[in-house]
């Protein structure tokens, strides 16, 4: 973990998850995760498409709730009081088509019963979106309609981010773009990020920790601290990086031939 | 048929819309004049368009008088049914309880024929102006209460979600999600409403049909078919199918600005 996680770590919340179990009728989605993320680090979820592992994150967010097992916020008075000041960024962009950049963006404070006219300029200059705050969901592309969920996820100033591959339907580039953008933007605000991803350089790039899960239903096959230089967008290059990427691929693809590691 | 939506496309332009249409009008026109002279048919029977065209013109200022009562009431009695209709089916979209309870009752209005409930209409309301609207109304309420309903019903279960993991309040939801999503489905169902609106007030005017100043439309038709003038009946559906038409233009001019506001074709677009 980076020096500048540990300065601000009271400022954001860490996720604390042990033995949880979700169900769908007779399918398991989830089986017996334990996992943890500390205040201030990015944790990155991977796994096999509908391995369960967003079902793990909404689980999280409080948008589904697990059949046994518990999510806790360690240093939150609850739950409720911590998903209050956490933030969910969707796999789609899910954003009011009626409505401007700008007002899209300004929705969760309008929500909350606040002025968000200011805060939301703020959080698309900060996406590099202020020329487009006037304009509508169709008039934008899709990497801008997915900056401008990024920045209604980031408006609220939240002290927890919840992110279920939201640069998933974009193109390489846009995504790797939007990619940096997130990583300074964690930089510099220092929230808890748990992001959940299928791709591994995109997890080994963002993250201070990977976590491998099992093709359906989900459990924690391996878990790998990452520390690598976290300014630079050359660092994918490097070998060490691509030892991580190597490593954990190594970890997915046995288990997706149902090996255990 | 008036109540049905245009499948035009959005931008398709003016001249397009407007001379096509034009075309075939006076095409079937041209035929069905020249049918009715070389066949010799007696005009009680099937008048000619010029003959229909002499009786409108003779009588304009009464015609004219006639169809601005007539619109009056559709105009009221989409304005009601505009209003209950999104009213009830608001109403209705609060719990799946509540819309098993009441839907039938809505459909009844749908089944109930017309003319057999305009008598009682004129029992509790007399002849006149509040009998009409009220047959107006009725008949106009349904697919504006089935189609408020559906799109409130319709938002986007994503967005649903998005408002759900920010602990929207009810009203929140309603305002900023539901009723926004529902404005394309809301306004297929007050065009469908405005054809029929027409109708009902024009059968309306059958049974309940007062006149005072000037001869509703409704009136018009009924006296003129009893005096075996055909081409002043048919000149009197003319003026009532054009009642219709502009009430339902009105709406759809309404659905174009709600369109461009809304930044999407839905609204304009027919489902």
């Amino acid at each position: 973990m980076s020096l500048g996680a540990q300065e601000s770590a009271s400022a954001s919340i860490g996720v604390t998850i042990s033995d949880v179990t979700r169900r769908f009728g007779a399918v398991a989605a989830v089986e017996r995760v334990s996992l943890s993320a500390e205040p201030g680090s990015f944790v990155a979820l991977i796994g096999p498409s509908g391995c369960g592992k967003t079902t793990l994150l909404r689980m999280i967010g409080g948008l589904d709730r697990p059949d046994r097992g518990s999510i806790d916020f360690p240093g939150m008075p609850g739950a409720e009081e911590a998903r209050a000041e956490s933030s969910f960024c969707f796999q789609e962009p899910r954003l009011l088509p009626w409505r401007t950049a700008l007002e899209n963006v300004a929705l969760p404070l309008e929500l909350a019963r606040q002025d968000g006219r200011a805060a939301a300029l703020a959080a698309l200059d900060r996406v590099h979106l202020t020329d487009a705050a006037l304009r509508r969901p169709h008039q934008l592309s899709g990497g801008m309609r997915m900056r401008v969920a990024l920045a209604r996820t980031l408006v609220t100033r939240p002290r927890l981010v919840l992110l279920d591959e939201p640069f998933s339907s974009l193109d390489e580039v846009t995504r790797q773009e939007l990619g940096e953008e997130l990583h300074a933007l964690w930089r510099q605000d220092r929230f808890t990020a748990v992001l959940v991803t299928h791709s591994i350089p995109e997890a080994v790039y963002l993250a201070t920790r990977c976590v491998v899960l099992s093709p359906r239903p989900a459990r924690v096959l391996h878990v790998e601290e990452i520390s690598l230089p976290r300014h630079d967008p050359d660092v994918r290059t490097s070998s060490e990086f691509n030892e991580h990427v190597r490593r954990l691929s190594a970890v997915l693809r046995g288990a997706m031939r149902g090996e255990q590691p | 048929m008036i109540g049905a939506a245009p499948s035009s496309p959005h931008r398709r332009s003016t001249f397009e819309g407007i001379v096509g249409p034009a075309v075939v009008v006076l095409a079937l026109a041209v035929v069905w004049e020249v049918a009715v002279r070389v066949g010799n048919v007696s005009p009680y029977i099937l008048p000619a368009p010029s003959r229909v065209a002499e009786a409108l013109w003779s009588d304009r200022t009464s015609f004219l008088r006639s169809t601005l009562v007539t619109a009056r009431s559709a105009l009221a009695g989409f304005g009601l049914a505009a209003l209950i209709g999104i009213a009830v089916g608001s109403l209705l979209s609060v719990s799946r309880r509540v819309e098993r309870s009441v839907y039938p009752l809505t459909l009844l209005l749908q089944m109930v024929p017309l003319v057999a409930i305009a008598p009682v209409l004129v029992v509790w309301l007399d002849n006149g102006a509040p009998a009409v609207i009220a047959s107006s109304a009725i008949v106009a309420l349904f697919p504006v209460i089935a189609n408020t309903l559906a799109g409130l019903r319709g938002a986007d279960p994503q967005l649903e979600e998005l408002f759900d993991f920010h602990r929207a309040s009810a009203w929140q939801r309603w305002t900023r999600l539901r009723f926004p999503a529902a404005i394309p489905s809301i306004l297929t169902g007050l065009r469908i409403a405005a054809g029929l609106a027409t109708i009902g007030a024009v059968v309306g005017e059958f049974v309940a049909g007062f006149s005072s100043d000037a001869t509703p439309l409704g009136m018009v038709i009924t006296a003129s078919q009893r005096e075996f003038r055909t081409d002043r009946v048919f000149a009197a559906v003319l003026l009532a199918s054009l009642v219709g038409f502009v009430l339902f233009g009105l709406v759809s001019l309404l659905a174009n600005a709600a369109g461009r506001r809304m930044g999407n074709e839905a609204c304009s677009a027919s489902r």
